[in-house]
Order: structure tokens, then sequence, then C-alpha cells
């Protein structure tokens, strides 16, 4: 019974870790072929490289799941506690913008955030932004795509997790005199945290790989480090650079995830991303 | 004395006992089995002898095509958007029609190519098996990957006694393009100029010269491209130097150009997805653009200037090419020759609206324009009479090739120019 699970990583997960670990570290150029010779160095080399755009990564992706988790977790509260016999609509409507393309839903806001377009036009018009106020092309504009695109991801697992509080606790609560923020506080929140440790999870590690927002809604200095494994991979045909980089991010979102779980104070990061 | 050895101390033991125990080669064996897939899985190169000399190319030519017979169909990749279609109906491609009504091929036109990059991610596996790739025909930028294909050998060498339209009507410009000297492979299948687009209200005086792109006016209102080929031989163009001729040092000056201008804080963003839209919404003031971009948002209302600077503008070609694994070539050549009849290339710019290599469709299109009436007719009559789909003699002669790169050098290249977008 364990064994077509055991199968179908090997299939898909182990066999493509290994074909890119080895092409991380062959050398060679692409009309000539790659070949292997266990070059560690390209590790070092890109690191040096592009040590900026990682970091860079990061801090957006965690700006960006921070903004999930602050614009998401009342959306998500609200909807199970508050949204009646409607709940399934409102999850619909929240899933409703995955059905058009994730580039068009991005492009959609350099219409929606055009210096004198439909929000900031008007602004600028009233004189409660000088006039060479931007918001495109900025560091902003890329956190906020993020954020708006990745929102579903910390929504739905926050939903689910606030979906399964006992009724009769929230119950017990009110009977012991605990106000209403004292029961969020006390009991709500630290039973829907695990919905939003997996919602961290979901939002932050595609987030920072992301290369779409950077792409379409930043300006001369955001790009960020998908955006060069791209380049790596489709433009300069470097595998081994590519390969490399996608090991370096892999291995530091790891490690910032596992540094999340541990100043969370939770020894079993999968056990409970799982619950 | 006693039989038994006294148990050694540990340390002793470590000096003199094997080191390799049994379990510690099997260990070892399986670590090495471990890496052996690493070893194993090299990418294997794939350069093939590329004829060089007229008797090569003779020879491959003849080796090529002898045999070869027409069998009635043909299918096309290109893309999108880039060939004529039915006004009332999109996908609909008249000049498709009449190809098979001329000739009794019969095509499948597809328009899956999005880029240069992708595309050759695509099918390169296949070509690399030996497989065909499912098509007689695409569509291939006058870029660094056009030599790749060429150095893999994965394009057909062209018969030119087969392409009598394209010696006569082909237009001078737009042959022996760097990329492809002699058209060996290659024959182009739409043009176009790169230069600065603008818009005269917001910029307020006329843009000659690439050297405008660094007015402090203009701060933060400069759109540039996320693509190092056209950004290094604009740059060239900007610091006077003819991309062709250019050496090491001159890519290091064109390079240190498009620095000051960033640094300046003068780009908005690179980006070539967004470029377009940005400028006719007025987020952008300048940016770099291609030619048929700015004849279309013109069609839409925007009132944009292109120019070609003084120190020169870049004209680059997409091309038609065969690949060599192709199952119908004899049918390919058959409609690469017949879109250099002046009336198809017509049919083909009134749609596509970039720079046709077959400069006599002009005529053809003032014709058209004459017979034509309301809306339609303004549109032709701005098309033939339009210096962006028919450069005038003055832009003409400030128009220069992209530098071609070999394998060494666009490495050195991509090094210098990548990190100035990528920052």
């Amino acid at each position: 019974m364990v064994l077509p699970g055991w199968l179908w990583l090997a299939a898909f997960f182990v066999t493509p870790v290994i074909v890119m670990v080895s092409l991380s570290l062959q050398t060679g150029d692409f009309i000539d072929g790659f070949r292997q010779t266990f070059h560690f160095h390209t590790y070092a080399a890109v690191v040096e490289t592009y040590h900026v755009q990682l970091v860079r990564s990061l801090l957006y992706g965690a700006a960006a799941t921070t903004g999930c988790a602050l614009v998401g977790y009342p959306v998500a509260y609200w909807i199970a506690f508050r949204a009646g016999r409607h709940k399934s609509v409102f999850l619909f409507l929240l899933l409703l913008p995955f059905f058009v393309s994730f580039v068009i839903r991005t492009q959609s806001w350099n219409v929606v955030l055009a210096d004198n377009g439909v929000l900031l036009g008007p602004l600028k018009h009233l004189g409660l932004l000088p006039a060479d106020f931007h918001v495109l092309a900025t560091p902003y504009a890329v956190i906020g795509g993020l954020t708006y695109n990745f929102l579903p991801f910390m929504v739905l697992p926050v939903y689910v997790a606030l979906e399964r509080v006992d009724a009769k606790v929230i119950e017990a609560s009110t009977d012991l005199y605990a106000s209403r923020a004292q029961t969020f506080w006390r009991v709500v929140l630290p039973l829907s945290l695990p919905g939003v440790f997996a919602g961290v999870l979901l939002t932050f590690v595609p987030a920072s790989a992301d290369y779409v927002n950077a792409g379409i809604l930043g300006g001369p200095s955001t790009t960020m480090i998908g955006n060069i494994i791209q380049t790596e991979y489709f433009t300069n045909l470097d595998y081994p650079a590519a390969a490399a980089l996608s090991f370096v991010l892999m291995g530091t979102l790891l490690l910032a995830v596992f540094a999340y779980a541990r100043a969370l104070g939770t020894d079993d990061v999968l056990e409970v991303a799982a619950r | 004395m006693p039989l038994q050895p006294t148990p050694s101390a540990p340390w002793l033991r470590g000096l003199t006992e094997r080191r390799c125990s049994r379990r510690g080669l099997l260990r070892a064996a399986l670590g090495a089995a471990a890496l052996a897939p690493l070893a194993a899985c090299s990418v294997p190169g794939a350069r093939k002898p590329v004829p060089r000399t007229a008797a090569e190319i003779a020879a491959a030519v003849d080796g090529f095509w002898t045999g070869r017979k027409k069998k009635g169909r043909l299918s096309f990749a290109n893309y999108t958007q880039y060939i004529d279609t039915d006004p009332g109906d999109q996908s609909r491609h008249p000049t498709l029609a009449a190809f098979t009504r001329a000739t009794g091929i019969k095509i499948a036109y597809d328009e899956v190519i999005d880029d240069s990059a992708s595309w050759f991610g695509r099918i390169q596996p296949e070509f690399a098996s030996g497989q065909g790739i499912g098509y007689d025909l695409m569509v291939v930028g006058g870029d660094s990957y056009l030599t790749k294909y060429i150095e893999l050998g994965y394009l057909a060498p062209l018969d030119h006694s087969r392409l009598p339209h394209f010696a006569r009507y082909g237009g001078a410009a737009f042959k022996n393009s760097s990329f492809d000297p002699g058209n060996v492979y290659t024959v182009p299948w739409q043009s176009g100029m790169t230069g600065i687009g603008y818009d005269p209200a917001k910029v307020g005086r006329k843009i000659t010269s690439w050297q405008d792109l660094l007015d402090p006016k203009l701060s933060g209102k400069i759109g540039m491209w996320n693509d190092a080929v056209q950004m290094g031989n604009i740059a060239l163009l900007a610091i006077g130097v003819d991309p062709e001729k250019s050496t090491h040092a001159d890519w290091r000056k064109a390079a240190a150009w498009l620095r000051r201008q960033r640094d300046a804080g003068l780009v908005r963003s690179y980006s070539t997805a967004t470029y377009q839209s940005s400028l006719q919404r007025g987020d952008l003031y300048a940016s770099l653009v291609y030619s048929g971009d700015v004849f279309q948002a013109n069609q839409s209302g925007s009132r944009l200037e292109f120019v070609v600077p003084d120190e020169g503008g870049l004209l680059w070609t997409d091309n038609l090419c065969i690949p060599s694994t192709a199952a119908h070539p004899v049918d390919a050549l058959t409609y690469m020759d017949y879109v250099y009849r002046p009336e198809v290339a017509a049919r083909v710019s009134e749609t596509v609206q970039f720079v046709t290599p077959v400069p006599d469709a002009r005529a053809v299109i003032a014709h058209d324009a004459a017979a034509a009436t309301g809306k339609r007719r303004t549109l032709l009559e701005s098309l033939s009479t339009s210096p962006l789909v028919f450069p005038t003699k003055a832009d003409e002669s400030k128009l220069r090739h992209l530098r071609v790169l070999d394998e060494a050098e666009e490495k050195q290249w991509n090094a210098l120019f990548e990190p100035i977008y990528q920052s």
C-alpha cells in the first residue's frame, strides 16, 4: 500500500531532482554539450553574482505573505463565521479570478494603477497626490501584485482551520465571561494558527520564486531571482547556472521555512502543515 | 600468556584495524551508485559541420533536395497575428487560401510561436532526437537562436533556383542579413525597425538622437527593454559605433552608456511586455520601440512619433526557414517563393503593418486604397504612405544590422548587458 506513494515520489520528485543536481555540476555550453565535471564552483559563482536578487526575493516574498495574512485572515474569518448560508458563494467569488490567466490578471493592474488612470488620476486632479506620484515600477507595485495573486492560498487554509473551530469551545469561553476580544485572542486565533502556518507556506514559497509580477509591474531594480533563473535557462541556455540557482533558492526557502517553524515553537513542520 | 589479544584501546584499534569494513564498503558502493546518475546524465553536444564555401553550400543544397517531390501539403508555424486575416473573420487567412487554390497544396497553419527562446526550448529536443518537429516551415527571429539553428544543422539549405520571385522582388536592404549571409537558410518574412517612439505632446520637443534618452527632463518616463540583444545594439549606435563592426571594448562603453542612463534614474522600467501600452497610456513619454508598434498605436487613436535617431536605428528581420527534418520541404519552398509576389506581400502587410521585405507591395497597397472605401481606405492610404511601413531613403541609410555573436561572444555580451536591466 505504501509502494505506489513511493513510486510517485520517485518518478516526479526524486528523478527530476537528481537530474537537476547533476546538471548544476556540469560545465560546457549548449552547442558543444555539457559534461559532468563536479564543478561546485558554479554555486559560489551564482550566489556571488545574484545574492542581491536572492535576498530581495525573500524580502518581497515575506512582505507579500505578511500582506496576505493581514488581508486574508479577516476575509477567512468573515466567511467562516459571518457569511451564513452564502459561504460557498463567497469562496467561489474568491477563486473566480483564478479562471483568468495569471499574466492577464497581473497586466490588468497596469491599467488600474496607471499614473493618470482610474485610481491615481482623480486623486492627482484633486491635488491629494503630487503630479509625479506613481505606484507602478516601484517595489510596492511588485509586492502588491504578489499579495493580490497569492491571496487565495492564504484565505483557503485559514478558512478551513476556522471552520473546524468547535462552536462549543467558543460558547464555553463566553460562558466563562470572556469578552469577544478575549475569546478571539485566546481561543479562536490559537486554534486557527495551523491554518495560518499552512497559508504562510503556500504563499511564501511561490511568491518568493515568482517572476511574472516583477516582470510586469516592476521598475529598474525590482528583479527577482525567478527572473534571473528564467534568463539563465531560456536566454543564456546556461543550464548549470539555472539549476544551481534553483537549488540555492530551494535551500534558502527550506531554511527560512524551518526557521519560521522554530520561531513558532512547532517541532514538526510537516505535521503542522498537514493538520 | 593469554591467547586472546588484549582488547586494545579504541585509539589503537583505530590505527591498527582495517579502515574499510564490509559495511563501510557497502556504504561506499551505495554512495557511488547514488552519484553514478549524477555523472551519467550529461547533455550531449550537437555541433554539426556547417558548409561555408560556395562549393560546400551547393553540395549541401544538392544533397538535401535531390529526389524530393511535391506532396500537396504543408504545415506552417508562425507567431501570433503575423499574417493577413479576413476583415470579417479573424480565423481566415486569404493568402493561404489563395495559395492552396493556385498550387493545390493544403496548409495547416498554426500560430504556436511566442518568442524565440521558448520555441527553441520546445523543438530542440525533437531535433536532437532526429524526429520531425511536425512543421515544414517556421518563422525564426534574426537573433542568436537563428545562429544556433544553423550551427546545429537544424535548417535545410535553400534551393534558390526554385525561388525566382524572391530573387526578383526581395528588397536589397532585406537580403543578406547579418545572421544568414547569402540567404543560404532563410528568406525574410517581415522586417521592422527599432528606434525611439515618443509622445510629442508630453515630451514637448522633437527627439532626434539617442542622447535625448539621457535628458533629465524625461526622468522616470523612459522605457527600455529587458532584451540584451536589442539593448546592446542600440547602445552601440548611441555611442556612435556600427554594431556589426563593434569590438569588445565598444560593448563595454555601450554598457556604460546604458548604466549611466539607469543610474541617473531616467528609466522607469525595462520591459518588452509593457512598454507599448505604457507609452499609449502616458506612463512613459519616450521608449525604445518597434516601428510597427507605433503604427498600430496610432491606428487606435494615439499620436506617437517614431524616429530613427541620427546615430542610426536597427533593421531586423523575422525569417522563414525549413527545418531539416521537414516532411514536405518542396511544398514549403513553393510557399516561400509565393509570398514574394508583390500582391501577396501587400495583403500580408495590410494586416501585419510591419516593414515588408517586398518594396513593390507599396504600389499594390496604393492601388487597393483607391478601390476601397471608408475606414479601410484611410488605413490603406496611411499604410502605403507611412515611413514606418515603407522606410524613407533617408531612414534606410541610417539603418544598421544586429551584431552576430558566436557562442563565446554571446556569453561576454550577456554578462555585460543583462545586469543592466536585471539589477
